[in-house]
C-alpha cells in the first residue's frame, strides 16, 4: 500500500510539472498579456516599460526557469488582474467550487442510484422507460443551456430562486460555506442541480446495467433460493456488487465537477475557481491559468488514488501495489 | 376615543420603527471584478468604481464638462505650469485632512506601482513634477505645454498619503489602504462576489441618499440581464443593443440611452507596399497595395450603409458617424457632409482606380469586443456587392491584440476597432495614437495600424496640440478632422450609445463616458 502511494505521488509530481510546462508554452505562444491588458492610450515606450517591469521581455526558456525556480519555493507568481499570489486566490475560491461539486455529487448519488436500481429491477415498466429516456436527455443537453433555462423559469418567471451568486455564507473552521443558511442553500440549488444532471444520468445507466447483469448471477439466485428477503438480496448482495463501477464514476465525476464546473459557474456567477479560470483565460492572466491547471492535475491524481483505495475496501480481491501471489 | 388614541400612538411608533429600520441600499450589477486600488489596472470598469471612494483634482460631469472636485480652481501660470487651488476642509474617510502632500504622493504612486500590467501612467505622462506651494496649492510642471491637462486627470485619483503609504493593491482590497475622500467609504470586498461601499456622512459635497451600495460581480452580461430581470440587482450599465430587445419586454425594467463618446471604426493598411491580407480573386497575395489609392479607400467607405448596420444589428441604438469624433468631442466638425452612403459613386471610383471588380479582403475583429464582429459580416456583404471577394475572421481579444501590434508588424490588413474619447475630451489623443506616423521614441502612433505616414498631418497635429488658446486650438483640430475624413484612413462606422437599465422604483442617469455611478441613481418612490 505504502509503495503504491509513493509511486503514485512520484508520477503525480512529474505529471504536474510536465503539464505546467506544456501550459506555460501554450500560454506563451498565444501572446503577451500586456498587449491585451494595457490601455490603448499607452505609447510604445510605456508598453515596453511595462513589459520589462513584469519580466515578460525575457525569452521563453528564461521565463520558464524563473517560473520553475519560484514554483519550487512555493511561489506561482502574482495574478496580473488580482495582484495577489495566484495560489492564494485559487485557495480562496476553491471552497465555493468544492461545496457546489460535493452538493451536486450528493444529489447525483441520491437520485441516480435509486432510479437506476428501480429501472434495473423493473426493466419493462413504463416508468423505467421514462427514467431511461430522461437520462438520455440529461446526457445530451448542454449544461449551460439547462442553466439558462432553469434561471429563466425559477428566477426570472417564477421568482422563487435567485439568479446567481453565492448568497449568505457561514464560516466553519474559518472557511465560508453556503449550505448552512437557507439563503445559501437557495443559491446553491440551481447550479448544483444543473451540474448534477450529467452525473445523475451516468449513475442511472451504470446502476441499471449493473443490476440487470448481476440479477442473473448464481449468487443472487442462490441467495434467493436460501429464502432471503427481497430487500436483503437487493440491498446487500446486489447493491454491494454493483457499487464498484459506480464508485469509479463518482470519483472521477467528482474530479470532473471540480475541474469543469467552469461553464456552470459562469452562468450562475458562482464565485468558484472555474469562473476564475475562464476570466483568467480571457484576460491572459498567466499565473492563475498555470496554477489552476496544476491544481486540477493534482486533484485528478489524488482522486484516482482514493478510488483505488476504496476499490480495495469494497472488493477484497483487488490488492494494491501489485503484490504477486 | 381612548382606544383610538392608543392605536394611533402605536401606529405612529410602528411607522417610525419601519422607517428607521428600512436602510436604503442600492445593488449595481457589474461583470468585471473591481481592482479597488484606484492606481491598479487602467480600465473603465475600475475607474467607474473608484469614483465612489476616491476623487481626482478635477472631474467630468454627466455630459463630459470639466468641473471642480478636490481642486476648486486652476490656472495656467506659464505654458508648462498649471496651478491648482485645493479644496479646504476636505477629510479622508479616516478623518485625516486632505492637503497638497496627498496629491504629490498619489501622482508619484501611479508609476511606482510594481507589476501593474496596465498602469495609469498615460494620464500623467506629461507631468514632470508635482510641486507643493503650500498646503492648499499645488503646481503641476509639464514636459510640454498642455492646455488639456485638467481634463485628462479626473481619473488620476487621490489616495491618502498615510493610509496608502507603501500599500499594495491587496491592502486596498482588504480595506486598510482604501481611504479616499469620495461620497462613499469602503466597507467590504469579496473576490468574485461583491464590493460594498457605505455612505460617507462627512462628505464635503452633498451627502448621498444611499446607506450602502453593493457592486455585485456577476459572471457574464447574460447573468447581469437575468439578475436585473429577476430583481436581484437594481441598476446595470453597458446594456448592449441585443440585450435592449430582451429588456424592453420586462415591465419592471426601464432603459435610458444617450449618445456616448465612443466610435466604432475600420482601419485598413494603406501604407505598406504589400499588405498581408489583400489578395486577388483567386486568393493570391497582391503585389501592390490598392489602398494607397485614395479613390479605392473612398469607394470602400461609400459602399458601407451605416444606417442599415445600426437598424439591423444595433436595434437602432447608435448614430451614423460621418467623421471620427462624436459631436460632444472637441474637434467634431459640423461642416462635414452627412452623406456617407453612395454605392453608385463607389462603383465609379473603383472603375476609375482600375479595380472594377474589386479584390480580396479579409476583415478581422475580436469576437468578444467591439460588437463581437457582427458589423464585419454586414460590411463584407456590402463590399462583395461591388465585386470584392470577402472573408471575415474573428477571434478572442486575447489573440486579436497580439496579432495587430504595430511594434511587431500588424499581421492583418483590415480591422475593426473602437475608441472612447473620455480622456481629455478632444480628438488629439486618438490622432496621436492611431493616425500620427509611428515614432516609438516620441511616443507617437503606437497603434497606427493603417501605416499612415503623412508629414503634413503630423505637423498640423503637433501644431494644434501646442496651441494653448482654446478657440484657436479647437479650430485647428476641426480642420484636421476635415482633412483626415477626406483622406479615408480610418473609416468611421457609428457612434455608440451609452445604455443603462434600472428597476422600477429607481431612476438612473447615463453618463457620456459610459460609467454607471450610484451618485446618478435616485429612488422614485
Amino acid at each position: 500500500m505504502l509503495l503504491f502511494i509513493v509511486k503514485r505521488v512520484t508520477i503525480g509530481v512529474f505529471l504536474i510539472f510536465l503539464v505546467a510546462f506544456l501550459v506555460f508554452c501554450g500560454v506563451y505562444a498565444v501572446g503577451n498579456p500586456v498587449d491585451i491588458l494595457i490601455s490603448p492610450l499607452a505609447t510604445q515606450e510605456e508598453v515596453q516599460q511595462t513589459i520589462k517591469a513584469m519580466g515578460l521581455d525575457l525569452p521563453l526558456h528564461r521565463q520558464f526557469f524563473r517560473f520553475l525556480g519560484n514554483t519550487l519555493q512555493g511561489n506561482l507568481g502574482n495574478s496580473f488582474i488580482h495582484s495577489e499570489p495566484a495560489v492564494d486566490i485559487i485557495l480562496r475560491r476553491l471552497p465555493a467550487t468544492l461545496e457546489i461539486a460535493f452538493f451536486a455529487m450528493l444529489l447525483a448519488i441520491l437520485m441516480g442510484i435509486p432510479l437506476g436500481l428501480f429501472a434495473g429491477l423493473n426493466p419493462n415498466s413504463t416508468r423505467s422507460r421514462g427514467i431511461m429516456a430522461g437520462s438520455i436527455l440529461c446526457f445530451s443537453l448542454p449544461n449551460f443551456w439547462i442553466g439558462l433555462l432553469v434561471i429563466m423559469v425559477f428566477a426570472v418567471n417564477l421568482g422563487i430562486l435567485p439568479t446567481g451568486g453565492r448568497g449568505e455564507t457561514v464560516d466553519l473552521f474559518g472557511i465560508p460555506f453556503s449550505f448552512l443558511t437557507l439563503n445559501g442553500l437557495k443559491h446553491m440549488l440551481m447550479p448544483a442541480f444543473t451540474l448534477s444532471l450529467f452525473q445523475i444520468a451516468l449513475i442511472i445507466r451504470l446502476t441499471r446495467s449493473g443490476t440487470r447483469e448481476t440479477l442473473n448471477m448464481d449468487y443472487i439466485l442462490y441467495a434467493r433460493a436460501r429464502g432471503l428477503s427481497r430487500q436483503r438480496v437487493v440491498f446487500v448482495h446486489l447493491l454491494k456488487n454493483i457499487l464498484i463501477p459506480v464508485v469509479t464514476v463518482v470519483g472521477l465525476g467528482l474530479a470532473d465537477l471540480i475541474a469543469f464546473a467552469t461553464v456552470t459557474e459562469k452562468v450562475f456567477s458562482w464565485p468558484g475557481v472555474g469562473r476564475l479560470f475562464l476570466d483568467s483565460v480571457v484576460n491572459m492572466d498567466r499565473p492563475v491559468i498555470i496554477a489552476y491547471v496544476m491544481m486540477i492535475v493534482m486533484i485528478f491524481i489524488g482522486v484516482n488514488m482514493l478510488v483505488d483505495i476504496v476499490y480495495s475496501i469494497l472488493d477484497p480481491r483487488i490488492r494494491l501495489g501489485g503484490r504477486k501471489h | 376615543m381612548k382606544n383610538l388614541n392608543k392605536w394611533l400612538g402605536l401606529a405612529v411608533v410602528f411607522m417610525g420603527f419601519v422607517m428607521s429600520v428600512q436602510a436604503k441600499d442600492l445593488v449595481v450589477g457589474v461583470t468585471e471584478e473591481p481592482a479597488v486600488d484606484p492606481h491598479y489596472l487602467f480600465m473603465a470598469n475600475n475607474i467607474e468604481i473608484s469614483h465612489h471612494i476616491f476623487e481626482g483634482l478635477t472631474a467630468m460631469d454627466n455630459s463630459q464638462n470639466l468641473v471642480p472636485a478636490l481642486a476648486v480652481s486652476w490656472e495656467l501660470v506659464e505654458p508648462t505650469i498649471w496651478e491648482f487651488k485645493l479644496r479646504k476642509g476636505v477629510r479622508f474617510h479616516d478623518g485625516s485632512g486632505f492637503t497638497a502632500r496627498d496629491v504629490k504622493f498619489s501622482y508619484e504612486r501611479i508609476p511606482s506601482l510594481k507589476e501593474n500590467p496596465n498602469p495609469f501612467t498615460p494620464l500623467i505622462r506629461n507631468i514632470a513634477e508635482v510641486k507643493i506651494v503650500d498646503d492648499y496649492t499645488v503646481r503641476l510642471l509639464t514636459k510640454k505645454p498642455d492646455p488639456t491637462l485638467p481634463s485628462i486627470i479626473p481619473a488620476a485619483f487621490i489616495v491618502s498619503n498615510q493610509a496608502a503609504r507603501e500599500a499594495t493593491p491587496v491592502d486596498f482590497k482588504k480595506g486598510r489602504a482604501a481611504v479616499g475622500t469620495g461620497p462613499y467609504k469602503f466597507s467590504a470586498f469579496q473576490s468574485g462576489v461583491k464590493l460594498v461601499v457605505e455612505k460617507n456622512p462627512n462628505y464635503w459635497g452633498k451627502v448621498e441618499p444611499w446607506d450602502s451600495v453593493t457592486f455585485k460581480v456577476l459572471g457574464s452580461s447574460a447573468a447581469v440581464i437575468a439578475a436585473i430581470s429577476a430583481g436581484d440587482i437594481d441598476v446595470m450599465g453597458n446594456v448592449t443593443p441585443s440585450d435592449v430587445i430582451t429588456l424592453k419586454n420586462k415591465p419592471d425594467v426601464e432603459i435610458a440611452t444617450i449618445a456616448g463618446a465612443r466610435v466604432s471604426y475600420l482601419i485598413m493598411d494603406m501604407g505598406r507596399d504589400q499588405s498581408p491580407e489583400f489578395t486577388d480573386h483567386s486568393g493570391n497575395k497582391l503585389k501592390e497595395n490598392p489602398l494607397k489609392d485614395l479613390r479605392v479607400r473612398k469607394a470602400l467607405s461609400l459602399a458601407i450603409n451605416r444606417q442599415a448596420i445600426i437598424d439591423g444589428l444595433l436595434d437602432g441604438i447608435g448614430t451614423v458617424a460621418n467623421q471620427l469624433p462624436p459631436p460632444a468631442i472637441v474637434g467634431y466638425n459640423e461642416s462635414i457632409s452627412k452623406k456617407t452612403y453612395d454605392p453608385e459613386q463607389a462603383k465609379k471610383l473603383l472603375a476609375e482606380a482600375g479595380w472594377p471588380k474589386g479584390f480580396g479582403i479579409t476583415l478581422r475583429g475580436p469576437n468578444n469586443a467591439y460588437g463581437n464582429g457582427k458589423s464585419l459580416q454586414a460590411i463584407a456583404q456590402m463590399w462583395s456587392r461591388l465585386g470584392f471577394k470577402m472573408n471575415v475572421l474573428t477571434e478572442p481579444k486575447s489573440t486579436y491584440f497580439p496579432n495587430i501590434k504595430v511594434a511587431a508588424g500588424v499581421k492583418y490588413s483590415a480591422m475593426i476597432m473602437g475608441w472612447g474619447f473620455s480622456e481629455g475630451g478632444e480628438v488629439s489623443p486618438f490622432f496621436n495614437t492611431i493616425l500620427h506616423s509611428y515614432d516609438a521614441e516620441r511616443g507617437f502612433g503606437p497603434a497606427n495600424r493603417a501605416y499612415y505616414n503623412d508629414p503634413y498631418f503630423d505637423k498640423k497635429l503637433e501644431a494644434a496640440q501646442a496651441t494653448m488658446e482654446r478657440i484657436e486650438r479647437a479650430k485647428l483640430l476641426k480642420e484636421l478632422v476635415a482633412y483626415v475624413t477626406d483622406q479615408y484612413i480610418a473609416l468611421p462606422l457609428y457612434w455608440e450609445n451609452v445604455t443603462i437599465a434600472f428597476r422600477r422604483g429607481f431612476k438612473a442617469e447615463p453618463r457620456v463616458d459610459g460609467a454607471i455611478l450610484a451618485m446618478n441613481v435616485k429612488a422614485t418612490n
